[in-house]
């Protein structure tokens, strides 16, 4: 009797553990798709011997449900998303910024050619000095270079506007994930403190890690059952369930990659970079034309008078860059000439030829205005090719995780044919115990 | 290894997202017939184009100078000319005065004439601005006063105009080394009047080897101008040749090779339509399917 019970018992086992089986093969049909879903595994084994027969096992132990993660690959996927988003955030910021130095087509109106105009309007000027046409558009073409030097300036401060007043709602969503972070993680704790493990809750955990690495950098470290998620600087964001907020003034030294880091290097570094250049351009253009005007004299044979107001320093000068009070007043003060009488057109010709002139840092202002255009150039093609190269990186490690953790349904298919099968044999055996123990009662009842 | 059917979906988009791109690419090179739109696309080549552009603005600003300059060059010998006509004119009367001392008043009332529109043709203008004054264009260099005597109110500038990087153009030549040179015209033709006047043969000889001498002194200034203008088409004939070699060296760079840029939207069109269709074929049979 004991042994048929034995038997009856260990088809039982099965018969949970297929069961068990099929439920985590549909658990894992039904998230196939879900982000960040791990896929998971009954782990079973024999059970533990009975004494009185050493030889024969009691059936199957349900050990755990086990998830099948890769952690390395995880943790290098988290990287490759941070330096992505990055770079993604940067490709978009530099892309607006191209467009302001978008010089290449001869026919829209850009930067250099408003100041190319300007320089031929002194070379048109000095045909004929004492027109006042002439005079008149060299005002004019003045004008619209100062115009377009400003609205430049003005577009590239917009946008450094926006990337800093982008940085505090992003460290408000970072603080919020790592709140969520600390919450699920304190429930992990309290779930495996009882041996169970919290697949789901760590998937959930993971998602909510990469959505995080987006934004920033962070660090996850898992010893002893404490967990610890903090930045590059070991700056605790999480520790168990408790949540560190992370201030906007400590971000500079504490994020060193995803788009909260673009963000500040957009601000700090890259935008900076183009207005100083843009403002030595404007700076060096007002001193240069200044010092051949103020040595010149104008129709009533006035000298000493600047063309462009006078700037102290390079700072801003994109955007302080205007007429001098004198030329806005009459074109008659534009000085064209080297003599205190008649119309000469030698400071015309001079100023005139400072488009070509390598007196500026760099050569002539078109070269000095080129290597910007160089630079806002390459450095969009260099956040370019890294978003493509880390793009890759993702995808790649996206497709290795899938390996170990990924889902296949014909793979789920297999498996619950395999436990649909086992547990129809177990099914079949309690059956046949069941005819055995009919037999052995029929025997008593005889 | 697995292979998972996530992996066959995203692989897909990746894919696609590549594919679209070249066909994006493709297709604005053909639409707009240009290598690249913008700096990122190639730096470098984007910079020379920028530096190309450049040029060609600054030879077309050199071009228009030269046209001015020529303009001017040209009209200044056309009134040259007609004042060597005058002179002649002149000589021949002075001549004829010797001989005949009767034609001597008429004679001096006609050079009387010749000297006014002499003045006249000092005080030419071109586009509304005296050109023998130097860069008194403002005003006549040439004033008569009162006791009919001429004085030069001009300077000694050549007035240039840029039409190279180093190269300049006079546009004149000043009446001071025309008129009120070596010889002044004025006081000949005033000092010729009075000898004819007087039938002073002697000093009518005088003062015509003094207009001979003018003559000179004009044809001297038509050779000088005749040169500018000569220096003035040849820099035309080089501005012109580097504006070709420029312009091939920007079609060179800046141009899409239609021809490749046809072929690689063909190709990616292609490319999209495999790709599309292997997505198709993703996960269409499955083990659920042979399950009963």
């Amino acid at each position: 009797m004991s042994i048929l019970n034995s038997i009856l018992n260990s088809s039982l086992t099965s018969l949970r553990a297929n069961q068990l089986a099929l439920s985590v093969a549909s658990n894992n049909i039904a998230n196939a798709n879900t982000p960040g879903y791990t896929r998971q595994r009954l782990v079973t084994s024999p059970a533990v011997l009975d004494e009185a027969f050493p030889s024969i096992g009691t059936g199957v132990d349900v050990v755990r449900v086990q998830a099948l993660r890769d952690q390395m690959v995880e943790v290098r996927l988290r990287q490759e998303t941070s330096a992505k988003s990055g770079d993604d955030t940067l490709t978009k910021t530099l892309s607006d910024i191209e467009v302001l130095f978008n010089d290449t087509d001869a026919n829209s109106p850009g930067l250099l050619q408003a100041m190319t105009n300007f320089f031929n309007s002194f070379q048109t000027l000095s045909q004929d000095p004492a027109s006042m046409n002439f005079r008149e558009e060299v005002k004019a073409n003045a004008q619209a270079l100062i115009d377009a030097l400003h609205s430049r300036d003005t577009d590239l401060r917009n946008l450094q506007n926006r990337v800093d007043q982008a940085i505090a709602p992003k460290v408000d969503q970072l603080n919020q994930l790592t709140s969520q972070i600390a919450s699920i993680s304190a429930e992990i704790k309290r779930q495996e403190v009882d041996g169970h493990a919290a697949n789901d809750l760590r998937d959930r955990r993971g998602e909510l890690v990469k959505q995080l690495s987006e934004i920033a950098d962070v660090h996850e470290l898992e010893s002893d059952g404490d967990y610890e998620l903090t930045t590059k600087d070991n700056r605790l964001l999480v520790f168990n369930g408790v949540q560190r907020k992370l201030a906007v003034s400590d971000v500079t030294s504490s994020i060193g990659n995803g788009s909260l880091k673009a963000n500040l290097d957009l601000r700090d570094n890259y935008i900076p970079k183009y207005l100083n250049a843009l403002d030595q351009v404007a700076y060096e253009l007002t001193q240069h034309v200044n010092a051949a005007h103020a040595a010149g004299y104008d129709l009533d044979g006035d000298t000493g008078n600047s063309f462009f107001a006078s700037l102290g320093s390079a700072a801003d000068a994109s955007r302080l860059i205007g007429l001098s009070s004198s030329v806005l007043a009459d074109t008659r003060n534009i000085a064209a000439s080297s003599q205190s009488t008649g119309n000469d057109n030698q400071v015309a010709m001079q100023i005139g030829n400072l488009l070509t002139n390598p007196v500026f840092t760099g050569g002539s202002i078109t070269d000095q205005y080129r290597s910007l255009i160089f630079t806002a150039g390459s450095d969009l093609s260099n956040s370019r090719s890294n978003l493509g190269e880390h793009e890759s990186m993702v995808t790649q490690l996206e497709n290795r995780r899938q390996v170990t953790s990924g889902v296949s349904v014909d793979e789920e298919a297999a498996s619950i044919l395999q436990f649909q099968r086992s547990y129809q044999a177990s099914a079949r055996l309690i059956q046949m115990v069941d005819n055995l123990l009919q037999t052995t009662l029929g025997m008593v009842g005889a | 290894m697995r292979v998972t059917e996530g992996m066959g979906y995203r692989n897909l988009l990746r894919d696609l997202e590549r594919v679209h791109e070249r066909l994006q690419k493709a297709q604005s090179q053909i639409s707009s017939g240009k290598k690249i739109s913008a700096p990122s696309d190639d730096p470098s080549l984007a910079s020379d184009i920028v530096r190309l552009n450049g040029e060609s603005a600054e030879s077309a600003q050199y071009q228009r100078n030269l046209q001015f300059g020529q303009s001017k060059l040209n009209f200044t010998d056309t009134v040259l000319d007609g004042l060597e006509i005058m002179v002649e004119r002149t000589i021949t009367l002075a001549q004829s005065s010797i001989s005949n001392a009767t034609a001597g008043t008429s004679g001096a009332m006609e050079v009387d004439s010749l000297r006014d529109q002499i003045i006249s043709v000092g005080n030419t203008t071109h586009l509304g601005r005296h050109i023998f004054g130097g860069s008194q264009t403002t005003t006549p260099p040439y004033v008569k006063a009162a006791d009919s005597s001429v004085s030069y109110q001009g300077n000694n500038a050549g007035m240039s105009v840029q039409v190279g990087r180093a190269v300049t153009l006079q546009t004149q030549i000043p009446g001071s080394e025309i008129f009120s040179g070596s010889i002044d015209i004025f006081s000949t033709l005033s000092d010729l009047s009075a000898a004819m006047k007087s039938g002073n043969n002697a000093g009518i000889d005088a003062q015509i080897k003094k207009l001979q001498q003018f003559s000179d002194v004009v044809s001297v200034a038509r050779t000088k101008i005749a040169g500018f203008v000569n220096m003035g088409t040849n820099v035309a004939s080089g501005l012109s040749a580097r504006d070709l070699s420029r312009a091939s060296d920007l079609k060179q760079e800046q141009d899409a090779d239609i021809a490749q840029a046809i072929s690689e939207l063909t190709m990616s069109q292609t490319a999209l339509q495999a790709t599309l269709a292997a997505g198709a074929q993703i996960s269409q049979i499955s083990l659920l399917d042979y399950l009963k």
